[in-house]
């Protein structure tokens, strides 16, 4: 929900050089190594601000096609985030000071009261502080879905609390220079998969500067 | 020796009466005792007036339901873990209190979504959200909802029931409801609350312990908070906790502490005193007896008349023993007295006892007919009470042939004629006095505001660190604001629709900021569920789905209705979450208490939920309407319990008024307009005076000080009519001091205690009888000089000081 969302925008923006990877296993989601992940991640130099667009593949396993959708995200670290899906139907999520709000294609805002668990996590990873990752999630470099061509490296989050493990197996988040690639393994079968390409600005446009 | 004899034959008379009537009280009370009906009542607010019948019972209901609730809240503790190592200490705590029995671990477990969206298949076209309902009206509002809902990042509740559900009513109501109720983060499956860049690990834990049992509460305490410092020390974590249990152990600990200090103090120093003045333990078991006496005949008489008794009427009617008391100490003066010539004896004190009796009687009996039963029932036991202090005194005591078994110290005489010239000196001057003391009295009533305190927390003496973690518990938890609204009704389906309704006004309110929390969001009535599942179909007839389901590529039919009712909800995964909100309590009908034993007892059992509003208060309007309901009721038992102590504030400045009405009939009628009137002022500038040094040294006013006042009248009427009857006489003198001073010592002494109410009572008390003690002589006919042999006389030459020595004529 909201929650994994303000994550998935916090660890790809703050987005580092994954080291060249060679996984080829894409079915079995095997471990590739265990090299000091947390190593790389600590490396990330976080985009202070910056904006870009995502293409996003949801596969659920009743529904022969994926749900495909498109829109432009933007991030200033002092102020939020602003997450917006332009096709196939509009809507927004806010982060912001004052907490989460998603706003729907008929312009209703609604505060998204309960932050999930993690989201103790998310403001850690958004203060830097990284070993507070490493409380929730065991960390491994993999590969799982990137082919070996791409050259990229991977790193695996697996949450450590049973209540998340429940919805979430695995979060996995691949990249070159900056994070490009995530996916969210669900537990009930489903899958989330989400293209990024983000680059730094100096500020962000005025419109989105109002809403955060 | 004629007059004895006939006071031998009286006495002999007047004993099988007293006898003969002493028995049937104390039939009367021992049948009461052993299969009276009556039963003590300990909720204040079972006291409140109630203006009709109907109302009452509907009053009542309510009231029980909020006593279940109460119940609950009394068995609760909160424990807040912050710190490096909380986790562990959170797990060490949870193991420790699985070995305690009697406390358990009330934690939550989330339950797995899963579960939920399998529980709710059966009812899954009976359940949407008002939301989703507003978008059934065309289709291409449901397309782009669930357009919007399936490209969400991840909403597993749209994973989990896309299959079962394709509308997305099943995840659309189950997000909302479980985000409403499940406002709390949680973090390994516990409750996480940020704060101040700290996060606190939240504990529920349900302590089995039920209101009365104040040994079993102090026990929990003490082992709760002995764990609680052992975690701190062995994790280096906070520990916050906040629950009614260890304010209960607290205060009832302060209390056994006070009672054993002040009480056997205070008893012994009165006891001392009796045996210091009269050299003999007779007056103190006589004073025993006649208060033993007085409290059977004011008990019995309030169990008969109002078949219940309640805890505070007995707190109230302190004021009994004070006043029986005084009556103890006028007889035994007198009859220390009565082989003197001058006609001692109990028949000396009998018209001033009667008269006092009269006085006192007649201003409680104007609270008889008082619409809180409290008032009432201390009336009754008041003057039953002293009734029975009355006959005792004047009917048995002479009959015991007391005379010289009981003389007063010759250096107490001295002492007393000492004090008794120096009154005489005060009463010379009294013109001076009152007019100084009224002045004062009034420009200070200008100067200074009297505020009245009706706050609940005067009862409370819990320590500051308690109320100061009470306080950043209710921060943390965001309690703040927050008020429950009860709801009561027979039967779960009309609980839940009446929830319906006021769901609707809440929400109709549009009130800025208001929060609401309720079972409904995930349990909504079998009515409007039938109506949701006729509003799925209608919507399937119009093919306001066909578009987004061939997008999607499914195919679904709307279920038939299913009701999904409360039995059913709580055998499913939420059970636990309807525990909280909706319970079953025993409903107890007074007046059909008398019914056949026989009767259905399912018949008995009603339900009652609450909806919990925060964020801001309610509004007037909201606050109107709900009072309006009769099934309805904002539960708030401080505001509750402060407005009963405003209602009896009330009542007792009307007793007031009416017994000082009475008190000026009788001294006007029994002593002329003039003495009359100045009794009246001695009384009143001692009972103003009291409340306004009192004022002056707390800041404000309580009932409680005005209950000091009700035994500092009883007192001022009692010295002021012997003072009128019998003048600054060295006997009246010595009596009145030996009743103030024991007044004194047995209320006074309760100005140290840590309850703030118990502190005010003291206080007044206090200053009140040094007041009535240096006033009421004021109010003596005037006085004249007597020779010290006159004096020499009356005292059968006791050592008495040569001074010349002032009495009344």
């Amino acid at each position: 929900m909201g929650s994994w969302l303000r994550l998935l925008i916090l660890l790809s923006l703050t987005g580092n050089v994954f080291a060249a990877d060679d996984a080829k296993d894409l079915s079995s989601g095997k471990i590739k190594g265990s090299a000091a992940p947390l190593a790389l991640l600590s490396q990330f130099k976080p985009l202070a601000i910056a904006s870009g667009t995502f293409v996003q593949h949801k596969y659920f396993t009743v529904l022969k096609n994926p749900v495909i959708s498109s829109g432009e995200l933007f991030l200033d670290q002092a102020l939020g985030f602003v997450w917006h899906t332009s096709k196939p139907i509009a809507s927004t999520m806010i982060l912001k000071e004052e907490g989460l709000f998603s706003i729907d294609h008929r312009q209703q805002q609604k505060q998204i009261n309960n932050a999930t668990p993690i989201a103790s996590v998310l403001m850690s990873a958004l203060s830097g502080d990284l070993a507070a990752l490493e409380t929730q999630f065991s960390l491994a470099t993999t590969s799982l879905t990137k082919a070996a061509s791409s050259n990229q490296t991977c790193i695996e989050l697996t949450p450590k609390d049973a209540v998340i493990a429940k919805v979430m197996r695995v979060i996995e988040l691949c990249g070159k220079d900056t994070v490009d690639h995530l996916v969210l393994f669900e537990t009930s079968g489903n899958r989330t998969e989400i293209e990024l390409s983000l680059t730094a600005v100096d500020e962000l446009p005025k419109a989105i500067r109002e809403q955060l | 020796m004629s007059n004895s004899n006939f006071s031998g034959c009286n006495n002999k008379f007047g004993l099988k009466c007293y006898l003969f009537q002493l028995v049937v009280v104390l039939l009367l009370a021992g049948y009461q005792l052993g299969w009276g009906q009556w039963k003590i009542e300990t909720n204040i607010l079972s006291l409140l007036p109630t203006d009709s019948q109907a109302q009452a019972s509907q009053q009542q209901d309510i009231n029980q339901a909020k006593s279940a609730l109460f119940q609950q809240a009394n068995q609760r503790v909160l424990v807040a873990i912050s710190g490096e190592q909380a986790i562990p200490a959170y797990h060490q705590l949870a193991n420790t209190i699985t070995s305690f029995t009697g406390i358990e671990n009330e934690s939550m477990t989330v339950p797995d979504i899963s579960d939920v969206i399998a529980f709710y298949q059966p009812y899954r076209d009976s359940v949407m959200t008002d939301d989703y309902q507003a978008l059934l009206t065309e289709p291409q509002a449901i397309n782009n909802f669930v357009l919007g809902k399936l490209t969400q990042v991840s909403d597993p509740f749209v994973s989990g029931s896309l299959a079962i559900s394709p509308r997305l009513n099943l995840a659309d109501f189950l997000a909302t409801g479980l985000t409403q109720l499940q406002s709390f983060e949680t973090e390994q499956g516990i409750i996480v609350v940020h704060k101040d860049g700290l996060k606190h690990y939240i504990m529920p834990i349900k302590v089995n312990v039920d209101g009365f049992s104040v040994k079993q509460t102090q026990v929990f305490s003490t082992q709760l908070q002995a764990e609680f410092q052992r975690l701190e020390t062995k994790f280096d974590v906070d520990v916050l906790y906040s629950g009614v249990l260890f304010h209960t152990a607290e205060s009832s600990q302060q209390a056994e502490y006070e009672m054993s200090t002040f009480g056997v103090i205070s008893l012994l120093a009165v006891l001392l005193m009796i045996l210091a003045v009269f050299r003999s333990a007779k007056p103190v078991n006589l004073s025993l007896l006649v208060l033993a006496i007085s409290i059977i005949y004011g008990l019995t008489a309030v169990v008969t008349l109002f078949n219940q008794l309640h805890l505070l009427t007995l707190v109230f009617a302190v004021t009994l023993i004070g006043i029986v008391i005084d009556y103890c100490f006028h007889a035994f003066v007198s009859l220390s007295n009565s082989n003197s010539n001058t006609g001692g004896g109990i028949k000396s004190i009998r018209t001033a006892l009667c008269l006092g009796f009269i006085t006192t009687a007649l201003g409680y009996a104007a609270l008889i007919m008082s619409p809180l039963s409290l008032l009432s029932q201390v009336a009754v036991f008041m003057i039953f009470g002293l009734f029975g202090a009355l006959l005792t005194v004047l009917l048995l005591l002479p009959y015991l042939n007391l005379s010289g078994n009981i003389s007063v110290t010759p250096s107490v005489w001295t002492l007393t004629d000492k004090l008794n010239t120096w009154l005489t000196r005060l009463h010379q001057q009294r013109r001076l006095v009152f007019a100084l003391l009224s002045l004062g009295l009034v420009s200070v009533i200008v100067i200074d505001d009297i505020n009245f305190n009706d706050d609940i927390r005067l009862l409370n003496s819990s320590p500051a660190f308690l109320i100061d973690n009470e306080i950043k518990m209710a921060k943390l938890m965001g309690y703040q604001h927050s008020q429950r609204i009860v709801i009561t009704a027979d039967d779960s389906e009309t609980l839940l629709q009446r929830q319906e309704v006021l769901l609707a006004r809440l929400q109709h309110s549009q009130q800025q900021g208001l929060t609401v929390k309720s079972i409904a969001s995930l349990l909504p009535s079998v009515a409007k569920q039938q109506a949701s599942n006729d509003l799925l179909k209608d919507a399937e007839q119009q093919q306001i789905f066909q578009q987004g389901l061939a997008i999607l590529g499914l195919t679904d039919t709307v279920d038939g209705f299913k009701p999904l009712t409360l039995d059913a909800f709580n055998s499913g995964p939420l059970q636990a979450l309807s525990a909280v909100y909706i319970f079953q309590y025993k409903y107890q009908n007074q007046d059909t208490k008398n019914i056949d034993e026989s009767v259905d007892k399912k018949a008995t059992m009603k339900y009652a939920l609450w909806v919990e509003t925060s964020g801001v208060a309610l509004n007037t309007d909201l606050q109107q309407w709900i009072a309006d309901q009769p099934d309805m009721s904002i539960d708030n038992k401080p505001a509750e319990v402060s407005a009963a102590l405003n209602h009896y504030r009330q009542a007792l400045l009307l007793l007031f008024a009416g017994a000082i009405l009475v008190v000026t009939i009788v001294l006007c009628l029994r002593f002329g307009l003039m003495q009359g009137l100045l009794g009246l002022l001695s009384i009143m500038v001692s009972a103003g005076g009291a409340l306004l040094l009192t004022q002056l040294s707390l800041g404000h006013l309580n009932i409680f000080n005005l209950l000091a006042v009700l035994l500092i009248l009883a007192l001022a009427i009692d010295y002021v009519i012997f003072y009128q009857e019998h003048g600054l006489q060295r006997n009246t003198v010595l009596a009145i001091t030996l009743s103030a001073i024991s007044s004194a010592l047995v209320f006074g002494v309760l100005a140290l205690s840590v309850t703030p109410a118990v502190e005010s009572f003291g206080l007044t008390v206090m200053f009140g009888i040094l007041l009535v003690f240096l006033l009421s002589p004021l109010s003596a006919k005037q006085v004249t000089v007597l020779s010290t042999k006159q004096v020499e006389t009356e005292s059968r030459g006791d050592d008495v000081s040569n001074n010349s020595i002032e009495v009344v004529k």
